[in-house]
């Protein structure tokens, strides 16, 4: 008896220590402005104050002034849509290599201002991309799995820096023959994606009754001027060497000078990312090959129907993008925000940001699609 | 500051001159030198102040002395020690000569604590703990442990709450200098940090330094906690043994040959799997953490000037899991069996010959070889194995993960007594250093891969030279120079580093004293930002990260209203050069192979007030201390490249300690922490990100929080932990018994319960988002042990 009184004394002691509370967080409330913008889409920004953990959103501003000058000429005044989205009047849109800045006035804040340029597209004339067959383990949990590695080069001598944002899509064929698009999606492109309400827009749909229609022939045709929806985009995550996941190290990339080829990809359907990578001026960008560790056959994707892996046919692209420095910050230290948020081994990184009295990004972009065959 | 060295060293060299001088000019005298010891142990006593007339020398850390007096004169010589009564000794000598002699402990000492100087009477940034106080100190879970009794003094600031880890004047953890018989420990910590390597039954004094270095001491910046281990009792066997809720620790002393050498033993070992095993028979999970250390030591009194030591401590922790699972395995139905292991262990391994050799009547040598190494070991390995019992191949998976430092070294220092009024410590040494700063190997399925840092080597030497000066009655001057070669590749950095420390006596009570002191340190700890899991990488200070520097300001003020009381004030100022941490994003996990670039290197600046009044004698004794203090960082690449308060940044740091024995049967103890709680980064800022442009369900770390929303932290350490305070008692029973003392100690830890925060963790809300959750540790800690010391 004294034994199991003296063990039960130290269990007691040992476990039944530990006790948790919530911390409240007092919550600053800033002004929150964001816009990427480049030359495919017309003017838009979000504008909002920042939230707190039980409203992470915040709440949208419907009465703030929002202009856009170029080359510190007043160019827009844009008018509030919804949601904390204000959009352009006109269809113009931005230039490349030309000077924008943004003022946005929200009532009880200081005045928020920020600038940037579109920086010039990359240079992928000679894109090469080679796949093979390989085996691999995504990390030491999982068990062994066959992949595709699409191995993929560019060269780009422009002697510039620049900064690029590399995504891959897929789009299954079958969908691209009828794609139904409905009034939401279409609302959703215009909230999300920068396409105006226009006819004279670039993206061409057909209405019957309530749903909205376009055809393969003219989706691809305006390929390089819509972007997909969201939900039907691949998903990748990154992985490295040694089996950990979900962080990028620009670091890393810089060392290579451009890409790491230690960045894998994983299974497209289990996730989606984007892989960054940085070059000098002074550096030409000759076949650095970037190693996509690609969860699909050739001219399609697997898809599990029943615990039995089936081919649909799909069409993968890669979105190459360059970003001005002010973007490539915003999105690497984005990335790493949401990789290291709940690791209690970091600090946490901070997403950068342009906006002067905000924060959030205003920042151009220069987008290329190309398919992978 | 180029130019101060130089005349700061040119300086030194007429000193030197003067020295040399004086030496002849006090030729009418003679020297008596000799050992002081205790009369029934004859271990050797350090710090015994040896009074002549109006001039007074102290023994050095072997227990030697050398003090000149006239020659043909009468001579009264006083030897005095806090913990030992007053001995005269009358002598008349016409020539140099050699003594031993022995004092006894103070029949009332252990109802007072002496918190006193080591060296100079209280000297500045300097205080010594007389172990058999430590003893008293009320402690977690009933183990007695010098670093949290170290925790207790002004200035000195503790980490995560239980933890062992301790920051001295706004430094960092990797800053005190932990010296175990004059070897380097590189890692304190047992059980996840909660308790100390050092059992106090084997340890003989304990100094901590925390500012106004003595130039024998180098190579971190911000304290020295030297720490020195018993010989052994040269007459008896003697011992102790005690019974813990944790651990029980067996300590055994005595003769080899009676007056000649001597051994000293101690073992401790947790016994919480032990105890646990038997619940855990036939469970699928099993589980298990024990921690043992231990410590030998011989001395060896080879003749009446020369002593040899050899000294050997071990301690290593280790935490297991085991579980074990079926799996099938994919669609063919086969079940196979899963058993996964992971070992996390951690140890410390030293060595040390030492020979003590008196020269002459005037000087003391001490030689020593060292080996130290500090390893960490993550283990972790699965096996599959099929119906027929056959190894499932393509299943089995192991990691391994390390990270070690190793040294060799030599070393000597002579101490030489000039005259009663001047003393010169000099000293050289040599340390290889083995660092393998983090490697990792994986193996199974279709990987086989090892990433490594690369080995480093390094070469760090020293050279010193340090004079104890008395010019007046009034004024008492300790200077000297430190110089470091650091050598790393192709690489070496050269250091020159003055010291100097001053102390005027305004009356018989009072003492105004000021100090300077420039350090370097060649060796940087990585620490993780987490929980307080001892994953803390050592490296070496490279061309990248080179070594970090600082220069200290004290000054202090102090006086005695009475016998019993004293009080001090010292205010310090201090800048750091070379302070490192992990970049944004890095830990350990991801910096195996570049750890150089996952490091951003920065600066900082520590100042504060230590208020210390101290009641010395009586039945109640103890002390009362105060911090007011401010320590932050910059880092180029962190903050926006602004200042940030040091994570253990405490502004408010209140100590009171007290010890009350009205008999020798019983005495209690109590103590009481308050401090300002530890600096947190927390995202206070949130907002929603650029939408469709990140991924939807991209993989966060421990879980996935939803992409589309920011969390950022308006500044770094933006956020205090609550207020830390902890009161805790302790009574001891004691009972002489006919072969020895019998006591029992009660101890409550955290008696009122307070729930203090030990580490802030973010969990997940409904809608996906982020809370800050405190997670407490310790609340109310009873517990008891059994002691017996036998005679």
């Amino acid at each position: 008896m004294r034994i199991t009184s003296f063990l039960v004394m130290i269990m007691f002691v040992i476990i039944g220590c530990s006790k948790t509370a919530d911390v409240p967080i007092s919550y600053k409330k800033i002004p929150v402005v964001n816009c990427i913008f480049s030359q495919d889409s017309i003017w838009k920004v979000y504008v909002s104050i920042s939230g707190s953990a039980d409203n992470p959103k915040g709440e949208a501003v419907p009465n703030a002034s929002v202009r856009i000058f170029k080359n510190n000429q007043l160019i827009e005044t844009l008018l509030y849509k919804n949601d904390g989205y204000y959009l352009a009047q006109t269809n113009t849109k931005p230039e490349v290599n030309t000077d924008y800045s943004l003022e946005v006035n929200i009532p009880g804040y200081k005045t928020v201002t920020a600038k940037d340029k579109i920086p010039p597209a990359a240079q992928t004339a000679f894109l090469n991309v080679d796949t093979t067959l390989s085996t691999y383990s995504y990390s030491p949990f999982d068990d062994p799995a066959e992949v595709f590695v699409a191995t993929i080069s560019f060269n780009d001598n422009e002697p510039i820096d620049k900064y690029y944002m590399i995504t891959p899509y897929y789009y299954e064929k079958d969908e691209l023959k009828i794609y139904k698009v409905t009034k939401a999606t279409i609302d959703s492109l215009l909230k999300y994606r920068y396409i105006a309400p226009n006819n004279n827009d670039s993206l061409i749909l057909s209405q019957i009754f309530d749903s909205l229609f376009y055809g393969k022939r003219a989706f691809e045709a305006k390929l390089k001027s819509i972007y997909f929806p969201r939900s039907f985009s691949s998903q990748i995550t990154t992985f490295t060497a040694v089996g950990t996941f979900n962080t990028y190290y620009p670091d890393l990339f810089k060392y290579h000078k451009i890409y790491s080829s230690d960045i894998y990809f994983k299974q497209l359907q289990d996730y989606y990312s984007s892989v960054f990578g940085e070059k000098k001026s002074d550096i030409t960008l000759t076949n650095y090959p970037l190693r996509l560790f690609l969860g699909y056959y050739p001219g399609g994707v697997p898809v599990n129907f029943n615990n039995v892996l089936t081919r649909i046919d799909a069409e993968i692209y890669l979105e190459i993008s360059t970003l001005s420095n002010n973007g490539y910050k915003y999105f690497t230290t984005y990335t790493q925000n949401i990789a290291n948020r709940t690791n209690p081994f970091t600090e946490l990184k901070n997403v950068f940001s342009n906006i002067q009295n905000g924060a959030g990004i205003f920042a151009g972009a220069n987008n290329i699609r190309v398919k992978i065959r | 500051m180029l130019h101060f060295r130089v005349r700061f060293i040119r300086g030194f060299g007429l000193f030197f001159i003067f020295c040399f001088i004086a030496e002849q000019v006090i030729a009418q005298f003679i020297n008596i030198s000799g050992f002081v010891e205790e009369a029934s142990t004859k271990e050797r006593i350090t710090a015994t102040v040896v009074s002549y007339n109006n001039n007074s020398v102290i023994t050095n850390d072997a227990g030697y002395f050398s003090i000149k007096v006239k020659k043909n004169d009468s001579v009264l010589l006083l030897f005095s020690h806090a913990e030992y009564q007053l001995k005269n000794i009358n002598l008349t000598l016409s020539s140099d000569t050699f003594i031993t002699v022995t004092l006894t402990p103070r029949a009332k000492e252990l109802a007072e604590i002496q918190i006193q100087s080591s060296r100079n009477s209280n000297a500045l940034g300097t205080i010594s703990l007389p172990i058999r106080k430590i003893e008293k100190i009320p402690a977690l879970f009933g183990e007695k442990d010098i670093i949290r009794a170290i925790q207790l003094l002004p200035g000195v600031q503790s980490g995560s709450e239980g933890s062992t880890g301790y920051y001295v004047r706004g430094g960092g953890a990797d800053q005190n200098l932990i010296l175990l018989d004059g070897i380097t420990i590189y890692n304190v910590s047992h059980l996840f940090g909660f308790l100390s390597l050092f059992p106090p039954e084997a340890v003989k004094s304990v100094d901590l330094i925390k500012g106004g270095f003595p130039a024998r001491y180098g190579g971190r910046l911000s304290s020295v906690l030297d720490i020195k281990l018993k010989d052994g009792n040269k007459h008896n066997v003697t011992g102790n043994y005690s019974i813990g809720l944790l651990s029980s620790k067996v300590s055994v002393e005595g003769p080899i040959e009676k007056g000649k050498s001597s051994f000293m033993v101690t073992a401790r070992r947790t016994y919480i799997d032990l105890l646990v095993k038997p619940f855990l028979v036939n469970k699928p999970n099993q589980g298990g953490y024990f921690f043992y250390d231990g410590i030998a030591k011989l001395n060896f009194k080879l003749n009446q000037k020369n002593n040899l030591s050899v000294s050997v401590y071990n301690g290593r922790d280790r935490f297991t899991t085991i579980t074990k699972e079926t799996q099938e395995n994919g669609s063919a139905g086969i079940i196979n069996k899963v058993t996964s292991e992971t070992n996390l262990e951690w140890g410390n391994f030293t060595a040390a010959i030492k020979l003590n050799n008196t020269i002459s009547g005037k000087l003391n040598i001490n030689h020593i070889v060292h080996y130290t190494s500090f390893d960490y070991k993550i283990n972790y390995k699965r096996t599959a194995i099929d119906p027929d019992g056959n190894s499932v191949s393509q299943k089995n998976f192991s990691f391994n993960y390390l990270s070690s430092i190793k040294d060799l070294g030599i070393k000597s220092n002579a101490d030489w007594y000039v005259s009663n009024k001047l003393k010169i410590t000099s000293g050289v040494g040599y340390t290889r250093h083995f660092f393998v700063p983090s490697s990792a190997s994986l193996s199974g399925g279709q990987i086989s891969q090892t990433t490594a840092s690369s080995k480093i080597q390094t070469n760090e030497s020293y050279l010193f030279s340090e004079a104890d000066f008395s010019p007046t009655k009034k004024i008492s001057i300790n200077t000297g120079v430190h110089t470091t070669i650091y050598s790393v590749g192709s690489k070496n950095f050269f250091s020159v580093q003055p010291r100097i420390r001053n102390m005027i006596q305004l009356n018989s009570t009072s003492q105004l004293q000021f100090s300077f002191a420039t350090m370097l340190q060649p060796i940087h700890l990585l620490t993780n930002n987490g929980p307080g899991l001892p994953i803390d990488l050592w490296v070496p200070a490279t061309q990248k990260i080179p070594p970090q520097k600082s220069i200290q300001y004290t000054i202090g003020y102090s006086i005695k209203p009475g016998k019993a009381y004293e009080f001090s004030l010292e205010a310090y100022y201090k800048k750091m050069n070379g302070v490192i941490e992990y970049a944004e994003g890095a830990s350990f996990l991801n910096s195996t192979l570049n750890w150089e670039e996952r490091v951003e290197k920065g600066k900082g600046v520590s100042y504060g007030t230590e208020f210390f009044l101290q009641k010395k004698t009586g039945v109640l004794s103890g002390w009362i201390g105060y911090t007011l203090s401010w320590s932050k960082r910059r880092f180029t690449n962190l903050n926006e490249g602004n200042w940030f308060w040091y994570k253990y940044d405490h502004r408010h740091d209140l100590k009171v300690v007290a010890l009350y024995q009205p008999t020798n049967k019983f005495d209690a103890s109590f103590s009481f922490v308050l401090n300002s709680g530890n600096r947190v980064t927390v995202p206070d800022v949130i907002y929603t990100g650029v939408p469709g442009t990140v991924p939807l369900n991209y993989a966060g770390f421990l879980f996935d929080t939803d992409p589309q929303f920011i969390f950022n932290a308006s500044s770094r350490n933006n956020e205090t932990f609550k207020t830390y305070h902890r009161a805790d008692i302790s009574f001891n029973f004691n009972k002489e018994k006919k072969r020895g003392t019998r006591t029992w100690n009660i101890s409550i830890y955290n008696f009122y319960s307070r729930l203090n925060t030990y580490f802030y963790y973010y969990k997940e809300t409904q809608n996906r988002s982020l809370t800050l959750t405190a997670f407490t540790l310790f609340p109310i800690i009873p517990s008891f042990s059994y002691q017996f010391k036998w005679k």
